[in-house]
Parts: C-alpha cells; sequence; structure tokens
C-alpha cells in the first residue's frame, strides 16, 4: 500500500541557507505522528516544504504515490497561529467557509452545503456560538480552534498542523488531542509540528525527530529514547548549522 | 497676524451666494455636458479605486500604490511620444507597462539583493519619477509639446477629462468591478492568509498579479483627474475609512467604494462651484473628511463613542458605590461588602449564604427584597467619613437613576435600587468565593481585587461562577 506521505531526499533552503538535509522518510496511515526537535531545527519548515509552500531544493514529496498538485484536496493544512492579522475584518465563519474553497474551486460561492459543513467543523472544536464573532474578539485558544476548524472543513485524509499546542489554554490543549485522536479513529494521518517533549510520547503514536536533518523516525516507544533524544538535542549536530552558513556564504 | 489673515481671505474670496446656488443647480441638473462628463469620470474612479483600495489596506500595500502612481511618469511620456499627442490609448498603454515594470522591479530588487520592500518601493518610485519628470520637462519644450497639458499628470485636472476618457474610465472600472465580484473570495483568502490559500491549490500568484493588474489600471485611468502625487490617496483614504467602520470585507469594500463615489462627485461640485479650484486635490481633502469623522465618531473603533463609552461605566460605578454606601450604613449585609474575616463565618447572620451550602443560600437575598432599607443623611456622611454637601451631591444620581427617594433627612432605597443593592453585594460575594476558593488568593488581597468587579459581573458570567460554586 502506498503511504500517505513520502519524502525523498528532501533538501530545502531558507534565503540561500540550507535548513533541511536529505530528509528521507515515508509516514505510515491512519497515525498521529509528531515532528520534534529544537528551536531552528526546521520543523515548521519541513511542513511547509511538503506541503508546498516552500521550493525545494532537491528531492521530491508524494502523497499515495502522486504529486501534491494532484493530491491538494487531500490534504488539509493548519499553518502557525501568529502567521496572520487577526484584526482582519472577518467573522469566525467566513474563516471557517475558507476551508471548503479549495473544493470548491475558482469563482464559486459557498452555498447552503458548506455553511453547514461549516457549522458542524464549529460545533466539532465548540465554537460554534461564537460564529458571528469578528476574529479580533478571540483569545489565542479559541484563535486555534477556530484554524482547526478551517482545516475540518477541508475534509482532507491527511493533515499537517503546524505548532497548534503552541500557547493555548488547557482546555482547549485537551479538546485539540480530543479531537486529533477522533481524526485517527477516522482513518486520518495527522502530522503535527510540537514542542513539547512532556507530551509527546503521551499524545503520538510515531514520533519523527529532527535537527536539520532526521535524526530518527518510527513507534514513540522506539525512537523517543534517551539516547535519541541526546542525538537530537545535543550539541553534536551544530556541525550541520555550520556547513549551512559557509553553504549561504558560497552563495551570496 | 493680521497681515497673515487679510493674505489668506485673498486667497479665498468670500462667494456670492445667488450665485453659488445658481451653479449648485447647474451642476446637478447635469445639463451641461462638460459637467456631466467630469462626474461621471470622477464617479468611476472614486468607484475604482474604492473597491481596489480595501486589498490595498489589507494586504499592506499603502505604499506600493503610492509607488506605482508615481511609476507610470515615464510610461505617460513615451505613450505621448508615439503620436505626439494626448491619445488616450497610447497614454493609457504606456502607463500600463510602466506601472506593471515598476512593480516587477520591487519583486526583483527585494529577491535579489537584502533590500527590504520599503526600501525597495521608494528606489523605484523616485527613480521613475525622476525620469519621468526629466521627459516631462523636454517634452513640453519641444514645439509639439507646448500645448500637450501633460503637466496635468503630477497634480492632476479633472476639467480635462474628455468623453473619449469617459469611455476609457467605464470599460476600465466595469473590468475592475467585475474582477473583484468575480474573485471575491480568493482575494479574501490570500489577504486573510496567503500560505493557506495555496494550501488549498488557489493560483495565489496569478491572483496577487491580477490585483496588481487591477490596481495599474485603476491609478492609470486616475492619473489625469487627480494626478501622480496625492493618487495613493484615492485607494488608500476611502479604504482605511471603511476599516474603521466595519469588520467585515464585504461591508468594507463597499464602504469604501461608496466612500470614492461621495468624495469624487463631492470634490467635482466643489470645484465647479469655486471656480479653478482644483478637482482632485479637493476630492482628496472631503475623503481626509471621511476619515477624520470616522476615527472620531466610528462606533466600535472611533475615540470620541470610545472616551463616552469609559466615562459612563465611570459614572455607573460611582453611582453604585453610593448605593452600596447607603446599603452598608443601612446596616445591610456588612459581612458581605467588605469583611476583613473570613466570609460565610456564622457570626455574620445576614451575610447571603453563599459559603453554606447546605444554609438557606442563594434565595436568601431575594426573600430580603421585601424589606425597607433606609439610613438617615447623618449616618451616611459619618460612614462615608464626608460632609453633608458631598453626600448630598452624591446621592443625587441615584435618586435620579430612581434607585432612592430621600425624605426629609433620610435616604431609603427604592424597590428597584434595593434589587441592585443586593446583585451587587452577591456578585461581589460570588467573586471573592472564587478568588478565596479557586484562585487561593489570601483574604487581604481580595478585597481590593473585588473593589470594582461587582459592577463588571455581566449575568453570564455570574451563572458560571454560580455554577462552578456550587
Amino acid at each position: 500500500m502506498l503511504p500517505p506521505i513520502e519524502v525523498h531526499d528532501l533538501t530545502v533552503s531558507y534565503e540561500k541557507r540550507p535548513v533541511l538535509w536529505n530528509i528521507d522518510v515515508a509516514f505510515p496511515e491512519g497515525q498521529l505522528i509528531g515532528i520534534v526537535g529544537p528551536n531552528g531545527a526546521g520543523k515548521s519548515t519541513l511542513l511547509k516544504a511538503i506541503m508546498g509552500l516552500m521550493p525545494h531544493e532537491s528531492g521530491w514529496v508524494k502523497f499515495y504515490g502522486e504529486p501534491l498538485n494532484k493530491q491538494r484536496r487531500m490534504v488539509g493544512y493548519v499553518p502557525q497561529r501568529e502567521s496572520v492579522d487577526w484584526d482582519f475584518p472577518v467573522t469566525v465563519r467566513d474563516v471557517v467557509l475558507m476551508g471548503t474553497y479549495g473544493k470548491l474551486g475558482l469563482f464559486r460561492r459557498p452555498g447552503r452545503a458548506e455553511h453547514e459543513l461549516c457549522d458542524r467543523c464549529l460545533d466539532q472544536v465548540s465554537m460554534l456560538p461564537y460564529a458571528r464573532r469578528q476574529i479580533a474578539n478571540l483569545s489565542g485558544g479559541q484563535r486555534q480552534r477556530v484554524f482547526l476548524a478551517r482545516a475540518l472543513a477541508q475534509e482532507s485524509r491527511i493533515y499537517l498542523m503546524d505548532e497548534p499546542f503552541a500557547g493555548v489554554d488547557a482546555a482547549t490543549e485537551s479538546a485539540i488531542i480530543e479531537l486529533l485522536r477522533g481524526l485517527r479513529q477516522d482513518g486520518k494521518t495527522v502530522l503535527v509540528v510540537h514542542h513539547d517533549l512532556q507530551t509527546a510520547p503521551e499524545y503520538f503514536d510515531s514520533i519523527l525527530l529532527l535537527n536539520m536533518r532526521l535524526v530518527a523516525f518510527g513507534p514513540t516507544r522506539d525512537v523517543f529514547t534517551h539516547e535519541l533524544l541526546q542525538k537530537t538535542y545535543g550539541g553534536r549536530l551544530t556541525i550541520l548549522s555550520e556547513a549551512a552558513d559557509e553553504v549561504a556564504d558560497t552563495r551570496r | 497676524m493680521t497681515g497673515l489673515r487679510e493674505r489668506f481671505h485673498t486667497l479665498f474670496e468670500s462667494p456670492d451666494w445667488s450665485e453659488v446656488a445658481g451653479q449648485l443647480v447647474r451642476f446637478w441638473s447635469l445639463q451641461d455636458p462638460a459637467v456631466r462628463t467630469v462626474l461621471v469620470g470622477m464617479l468611476l474612479l472614486g468607484l475604482s479605486c474604492g473597491m481596489l483600495g480595501s486589498f490595498v489596506v489589507l494586504r499592506r500595500l499603502s505604499l506600493l500604490g503610492d509607488s506605482l502612481g508615481h511609476a507610470v511618469l515615464p510610461g505617460v511620456c513615451m505613450g505621448f511620444l508615439v503620436n505626439k499627442t494626448k491619445d488616450i490609448r497610447w497614454l493609457f498603454v504606456g502607463a500600463v507597462v510602466s506601472a506593471l515594470l515598476g512593480s516587477w522591479l520591487v519583486g526583483f530588487i527585494k529577491r535579489h539583493s537584502r533590500i527590504k520592500s520599503d526600501a525597495a518601493m521608494g528606489l523605484v518610485m523616485s527613480g521613475f519619477f525622476g525620469l519621468g519628470t526629466v521627459l516631462l520637462t523636454r517634452l513640453q519644450q519641444q514645439p509639439y509639446g507646448n500645448q500637450s497639458g501633460l503637466n496635468q499628470f503630477l497634480f492632476g485636472q479633472a476639467s480635462a477629462i474628455r468623453n473619449a476618457d469617459v469611455v476609457l474610465m467605464s470599460g476600465v472600472t466595469v473590468v475592475i468591478v467585475a474582477g473583484v465580484l468575480l474573485a471575491f473570495k480568493e482575494l479574501a483568502v490570500t489577504s486573510f492568509d496567503e500560505p493557506f490559500a495555496t494550501a488549498l491549490g488557489l493560483p495565489t500568484r496569478g491572483l496577487h498579479y491580477l490585483l496588481m493588474t487591477l490596481i495599474a489600471i485603476a491609478i492609470v485611468i486616475s492619473i489625469q483627474a487627480v494626478g501622480v502625487v496625492l493618487l495613493s490617496a484615492m485607494l488608500i483614504t476611502p479604504a482605511a475609512t471603511a476599516y474603521l467602520l466595519t469588520d467585515r470585507l464585504r461591508t468594507m469594500v463597499m464602504l469604501s467604494a461608496a466612500f470614492g463615489m461621495v468624495a469624487g462627485a463631492t470634490g467635482a461640485c466643489l470645484s465647479f462651484l469655486a471656480r479653478h479650484w482644483p478637482t482632485g486635490p479637493l476630492v482628496v481633502v472631503v475623503l481626509s473628511v471621511f476619515f477624520v469623522l470616522a476615527y472620531l465618531f466610528s462606533p466600535r473603533h472611533g475615540i470620541v463613542l470610545r472616551k463616552i463609552r469609559q466615562r459612563r461605566r465611570a459614572v455607573r460605578t460611582q453611582r453604585e458605590n453610593i448605593l452600596k454606601a447607603v446599603y452598608l450604613a443601612a446596616g445591610g449585609d456588612a459581612a458581605v461588602i467588605c469583611s476583613p474575616t473570613p466570609c460565610g463565618s456564622d457570626e455574620a447572620p445576614n451575610s447571603i449564604a453563599l459559603a453554606r451550602p447546605q444554609g438557606p443560600g442563594l434565595h436568601d437575598s431575594e426573600m430580603r427584597v421585601g424589606q425597607p432599607i433606609d439610613v438617615s443623611l447623618g449616618e451616611l456622611s459619618r460612614h462615608l467619613d464626608e460632609p453633608a454637601t458631598v453626600v448630598d451631591r452624591k446621592l443625587k444620581p441615584l435618586v435620579a437613576r430612581g434607585w432612592a427617594t430621600i425624605v426629609g433627612d433620610r435616604v431609603e432605597l427604592t424597590e428597584s435600587g434595593r434589587k441592585r443593592a443586593f446583585e451587587l453585594a452577591r456578585n461581589f460575594r460570588l467573586w471573592e468565593l472564587f478568588l478565596t476558593r479557586e484562585v487561593q488568593l489570601p483574604l487581604d488581597h481580595v478585597a481590593r481585587d473585588a473593589e470594582n468587579i461587582e459592577h463588571i459581573l455581566g449575568p453570564d458570567l455570574v451563572r458560571e461562577l454560580e455554577r462552578q460554586l456550587k
């Protein structure tokens, strides 16, 4: 069977500086998968590169054996919360409706079916009472729920989420993990960039340890070991970072 | 000073009002074809620029609008050179090419050097404008350039709008309105969250260039009437005004277009009334007045109403504090409202028995609503530690609100006054309990923290507190 996401020899640069080196991984279907690593390890970059939001310097990504542009509808995305302007003049419902735009296609307006779907997704994250609110008036946790509802409205088989647990209240955190488990139950594959080592082994079936290169990937109990964590967070990999600086220098 | 004032007055000679009225009628009866042309032209400009302006402001492209406005100048001059006349079609082509070249150059500099976007825009804008000014000056010195009227492009001259221009403007406006309406949801999602729009598979880059092209052609048709220098105001000011007035994108786009049109018509009318006053700058002044009004009086984001709301809240808090004082001075529930000892202890027989779950419970307070609460003015004055005149003054809003009546030298709470007093006492008590039990603040922290909270707690929060403290 084809894996939901297969990454082959992926190298990505940011402003000419390589930040991910030769990533090779195939994610299994129907799991909650955590991407874990120190700051600057390229966790978000990996997600963006898989999502086609950053140019690949080498390598490719396939979704069920097909390139992204054939499988867009299958992949839902939750960007980091800080990446947007929350003063933007839209309501909670407007934002969640955006999740349906991919399936709708160009120039078609969301109709009754889309609005009903949007209501169901809002209800799943307990945000239905806030549907008419302007998004500036939401707390951090509520904003995260809105982003998740928007991704749910994409009705995808694969979800990529960038730090959904960052800076949310405890109630939202447990609501999110419940939601993720629900997605897994429905057979979806969920990739989550995660920064909290405390909760990582509890939340995820598999973990990818990342620090500019792939340190390890596999079932949580095999990967989340003292030795591998040391390798991810320890100093030995700084050589990669220095090499990246050199590469960037030669390109300037 | 007087000399300056006189000199200022010679700038604006006082009008003959009957003539002004006559001119007004002439303007709005639209009999004069020249007037009609200018008015229609200004309405079309206001509509196009206002609509697109919303996206310019929300995408933080304001500076880009300005630089595109300046960047068209060399293109306009080249367009003029084609036939050595002000052939609107060639001017249009030249301007669009020039604007798109400018915007591409901004992106190019940004991508291939360490220059950031604001500096890149400034570079392109001033470079193109400098080149344009050189060309313009040379053109005007040529024999065929004398009557060119090209200097209108600097500050604009709406009266120079001809029928051919209006035809072009109409076409461009139709394209812009259709483009925005058709791609509204795509423009909305890319403006809000571009990476997500890309993830959805929307052609974000194409949409960006579509928007850029629409902005460029809107600028090009505006330039003759408004001029290079003031152009960005046509895009930014109506949109910024609308942004202060609404929280919905659709409403913002419509409002912005409406402001653009109203200002365009007003500017044209004013410049018709006061002959030789420049239309474009007048439009910009009118737009700026709109903005100032929105800034001051917008229901949600305006500063005047915000101040009024704050003032109201302060007045309310003051009124409720004096209500609380009357209630306390009359011997009501001292333990509840400012007890320094733990609340709910059994020595406080009057307290609203929240802390005793097995006691008579929350309904205590309602049972007591029937009993009169009154106190003499002297006692109240002692309780507040303020002279009688101050107390008198402080009681006035209470009486005005119908919460208390003054009979002789006694003040008595009315039924609604008693109700509110109990409510406040209860809110305060709930909050105090919440802080000591759930937040586990020591009691001496609680009293001050809770000082004003009872005025603020809404019914939803009160119900939630009740639920948590059951």
